[in-house]
């Protein structure tokens, strides 16, 4: 084995905070974006299509001679965008349904948990494309659907963590102490389902990124003339032969950003772990996260 | 599991050979916070045909003394051994990991400790026994199985052809000991190596289990060591006896010796602990006060001194040595006991 | 034994009773007017009177439930009804269409199992080699690359720069390998990792060293003691993923040209065809309950705490 392979290997292995890194770069490219691409994404210029790295163009051109580094850094704030609107969406919904259901309990809990565990059991990016199916194309549709695929998730972990706190003897110390129910859920139960919540969303992120890019890709999310990874990379499959770079560049943005939400992800739940609910609690918390990780994680 | 191997100061063969010859032993454990010297400069011998019970508390490395020049690790531990270990002559430190293969099992059985999780919990115990004959002793597929029930009826296991089909799960934790033994033995090695045999047992088993220990070793001619913590099982079992503490042999000498005689303090004390059933009611039981010492940051001078009802100002200067007392084949390692006849360099 | 087995067959049968109500609700509890893109599809003018008409003969007018039972009852016969866009009947389609996605998903499973299995079992063998390594960094890889990413790359090494295999259409076992690999790689390179933890871990139970202690070779204890014990884990893990590759045959199958049920699900979803979605649903549905029904029933074959029943 020669010592470069060996130095690559383990490098790869510390990518975590290069990742980090990525995800902060595309936060910074996705708020400025209008001021940083030195061309319109959507400006095409057929004399000076399908060119490679240039002084002109730093990272050539695609098919349609539209400028790759403005169309990724448009594409990193398209991206970004849904990213955040669904994982916002979804994460009120969910944890306002988990909430509910845990506290009520009962039969309410039942139903919903059970209808829950059913949309879990089949892959998120299956039940958003029935969504679009039935809504049609768009991107409204689009945010619409995958909000509708992700709130499970979020209900289940907030029910779960809800559950877990309404037990603990300082929550129902208060409860016999008469506070109000608008009280405890208010000032107790939220913030503990929020930290959980907030540590899983940030693995979300990346899963939903790669979501996104998956139906546009599919042509059934963001719609052109808008610049996004997966739409890029859908745009210059025909070329592939003559002009590859035009399909590593989207797909390496697309993996770096997934990767640094990834491990982003994993920081925070490590750091959160040690504290927040010790023994078997927290141990079952960890395990359905995993399992709502690893079967999101396979999309 | 990885067992690393130091260049071991040369030694001179004794004219009558014993069978295993342990010199300046010390194993050096690696574990995920902390270097561990679990075991400092060891030696003791056992002759063929003779038990040696080591003794000692928890944690003071009795265990690893025995398995880590074995390559017997459990999972996860790294082992480094230095000094030399002679199993008829040869050394074990200086062996080949393909060398050290040869010898586990032919030359050397182990029982351990908790049969449970010593035998495969996913596979029938009869694969478990006959894999040793199969591979070991080269035999076919019909006599590894006669040669296992053959074993299974050695070690007092009744119906031993429907017990050959059970999962280990399936069989009291007597019975499980008891295939475990068989294991240990069925390629009849000349040393046995029993790890506290019967410290995870009920105490009617645990005599049973004793006696057949005793038994097969007569019978096949092993030699043993036994690994307790038990004052008790020594005066059943031993002819000779090796105190352990802190990672050192404090003391060592025939049985009758160490049980009538204990020179060093630490014997005397665990000698203590043992409640006498004839003792008058409402005497008070003594025990040791105080906890052993850190192996992963040594002190200076004798390791016991902290806890040594007979502490003097030499003991917290220097190690004592493990030294002859009065010509008899007793010794110990301290100041106080047993008059040390030179210095040793501090480590 | 027999009787749990039994037991699991006949919740497996009510998940799919469920699972055809909740395929069918999806449609017709939704808002999006069934009738009105249907006519839509039919011709470029929709007036009211058109959609009222469809309405009634689709019956759509009729309360769920019934139109439920006509539905089911139709599809229990084998009939899915027809296409909304090309008048094809869907059960036909998907019948012609399954031998595709059936290869694809098979093939990409055996890959994986392979793959992955195959990777943990050299780093068990040589532990702490470069093996262990590429096992991390293809499970980074794996959990945050895009299948179509993986699968264009592959494309282009194989197809061509060194244009060994075929990256084009449906004809013949050459023409799998590249779908095969693509669709498997990336659950490969995480059950990788499973399943080398999974050994590790087995390999530092105290029954492993016993195995040492009689003087076996490490390669035997790995094969005869660590790997069935390590394979429970590894299997759920594998089914998860396997389940999980009809969602990657979606992209899969568009970026070779396989006429598969993936496809046709997207091209439902494309054109908003109902009847295809429904049908694609369901079909999906049971084969996960499918795969949830064998992994139980393998877990119980395996777990010798199980086969006791059978032998008392």
């Amino acid at each position: 084995m020669p010592a470069w392979f060996d130095a690559a290997l383990s490098f790869a292995c510390r990518l975590g905070w290069p990742a980090i890194l990525v995800v902060a770069i595309d936060l910074v490219l996705a708020l400025f974006a209008q001021h940083l691409t030195p061309y319109s994404p959507t400006a095409q210029d057929l004399m000076s299509a399908n060119q490679t790295f240039s002084a002109a163009h730093l990272l050539g051109t695609d098919h349609l001679g539209r400028d790759t580094l403005s169309r990724l850094i448009a594409g990193s704030q398209t991206t970004l965008v849904a990213v955040a609107v669904v994982v916002v969406l979804a994460m009120l919904i969910g944890v306002v349904i988990g909430t509910i259901s845990g506290y009520v309990g009962g039969w309410l809990d039942e139903i919903v948990m059970r209808s829950v565990d059913f949309m879990l059991s089949v892959p998120s990016l299956i039940v958003a494309l029935a969504m679009i199916g039935i809504f049609g194309l768009g991107y409204w549709n689009m945010v619409a659907a995958l909000t509708i695929a992700w709130i499970p998730s979020y209900a289940r972990i907030t029910r779960g963590v809800v559950v877990a706190t309404v037990h603990q003897p300082h929550i129902e110390s208060l409860w016999v102490l008469g506070a109000s129910r608008t009280r405890l859920i208010a000032f107790h139960l939220l913030p503990a389902a929020l930290r959980s919540i907030l540590v899983y969303a940030s693995v979300d992120a990346g899963v939903l990124a790669l979501a996104i890019a998956t139906l546009s890709f599919l042509g059934l999310g963001i719609q052109p003339p808008m610049s996004e990874w997966g739409e890029m990379f859908v745009d210059a499959m025909p070329y592939l032969d003559f002009s590859p770079r035009q399909i590593v560049l989207p797909g390496l943005a697309l993996t770096l950003t997934v990767a640094g939400f990834n491990y982003l992800g994993e920081r925070l739940a490590s750091l959160d772990a040690p504290r927040a609910i010790s023994g078997r609690t927290l141990r079952k918390r960890l395990a359905t996260a995993q399992r709502l990780l690893v079967s999101r994680t396979m999309q | 599991m990885t067992v690393q191997r130091h260049p071991a100061t040369s030694t001179v063969p004794g004219a009558r050979d014993p069978l295993l010859s342990v010199k300046g032993l010390s194993v050096l454990l690696f574990t995920e916070t902390a270097t561990v010297r679990a075991v400092t400069d060891v030696a003791y011998t056992v002759h063929r045909g003779e038990t040696l019970a080591i003794v000692g508390e928890s944690g003071s490395g009795k265990t690893v003394m025995n398995l880590a020049p074995l390559g017997l690790m459990p999972g996860g531990v790294r082992a480094v051994v230095s000094g030399s270990v002679r199993l008829s002559g040869e050394d074990l430190t200086q062996a080949s990991e393909d060398r050290l293969m040869q010898v586990r099992g032919r030359k050397v059985g182990v029982v351990f400790q908790d049969p449970l999780s010593a035998l495969n919990p996913n596979r029938r115990v009869g694969p478990q026994i006959e894999e040793v004959f199969r591979l070991r002793l080269g035999l076919d597929a019909a006599a590894s199985h006669a040669r296992a029930i053959e074993f299974l009826r050695m070690v007092g296991i009744p119906e031993p052809e429907r017990r050959l089909r059970m999962f280990p799960h399936e069989m009291s934790g007597g019975m499980r000991q008891r295939v475990m033994i068989a294991i240990a033995i069925a390629a009849e090695p000349e040393l046995l190596i029993a790890d506290e045999p019967t410290t995870a047992l009920d105490v009617t088993i645990q005599s049973q289990l004793l006696e057949l220990l005793m038994r097969l070793q007569k019978q096949l001619g092993m030699a043993m060591v036994l690994v307790t913590h038990d004052v008790g099982v020594v005066a059943r079992v031993a002819d000779r006896v090796a105190v352990m503490y802190a990672g050192e042999i404090v003391e060592l000498g025939t049985a009758e010796e160490i049980l009538k005689r204990p020179r060093h303090p630490y014997t005397r004390a665990l000698l203590a602990a043992v409640p006498e059933p004839d003792a008058p009611v409402g005497s008070r039981f003594t025990g040791l006060s105080g906890s052993p010492p850190d192996l992963s940051n040594p002190a200076v001078g004798c390791a016991f001194a902290p806890r040594c009802p007979l502490v003097q100002g030499e003991c917290t200067r220097a190690t004592p040595m493990l030294t002859q007392a009065e010509g008899s084949g007793h010794l110990a390692a301290c100041w106080v006991s047993t008059p040390q006849v030179a210095e040793r360099p501090t480590r | 034994m027999a009787q749990v087995a039994l037991r699991r067959l006949l919740s497996a049968l009510i998940l799919v009773a469920v699972a055809s109500v909740a395929c069918f609700s999806i449609v017709a509890v939704f808002p999006g007017n069934v009738a009105r893109v249907i006519a839509e599809m039919r011709s470029s003018t929709v007036s009211d009177e058109i959609v009222k008409q469809i309405e009634v003969q689709y019956g759509l007018k009729d309360p769920v439930p019934l139109r439920y039972l006509r539905w089911a009852g139709r599809a229990v016969r084998g009939d899915l009804g027809e296409s909304l866009r090309t008048g094809q009947p869907v059960a036909k389609d998907l019948v012609r269409r399954a031998p595709l996605t059936v290869i694809l998903i098979l093939g990409g499973g055996a890959f994986t199992l392979v793959m992955g299995m195959g990777l943990a079992f050299l780093g068990a063998l040589w532990s702490d080699s470069v093996i262990d390594r590429i096992i991390h960094v293809l499970s980074l890889i794996g959990a945050s690359a895009p299948k179509f990413f993986i699968a264009a790359l592959l494309v282009y090494l194989f197809g061509v720069v060194f244009r060994i295999l075929p990256t084009y259409g449906f004809a013949g076992p050459a023409s799998w390998i590249l779908p095969c690999i693509s669709i498997g790689i990336i659950p490969g390179s995480i059950l990788s990792r499973v399943a080398r933890v999974a050994l590790a871990e087995e390999m530092s139970r105290q029954y492993v060293v016993t195995a040492i202690s009689k003087g076996l070779p490490r390669r035997r204890i790995l094969v005869h003691d660590a790997l069935p014990n390590a394979l429970p884990v590894t299997i759920n893990a594998f089914a998860m993923h396997f389940a999980f590759m009809v969602q990657a045959a979606l992209v899969i199958e568009p970026i070779f040209a396989w006429q598969g049920i993936a496809a046709y699900f997207v091209e439902a979803v494309r054109f908003r065809d109902y009847q295809v979605l429904q049908s694609c649903l369901l079909v999906f549905c049971v084969f996960f309950i499918l795969v949830n029904l064998s992994v139980d029933l393998i877990s119980m074959a395996l777990d010798p705490k199980q086969s006791r029943q059978r032998l008392a």
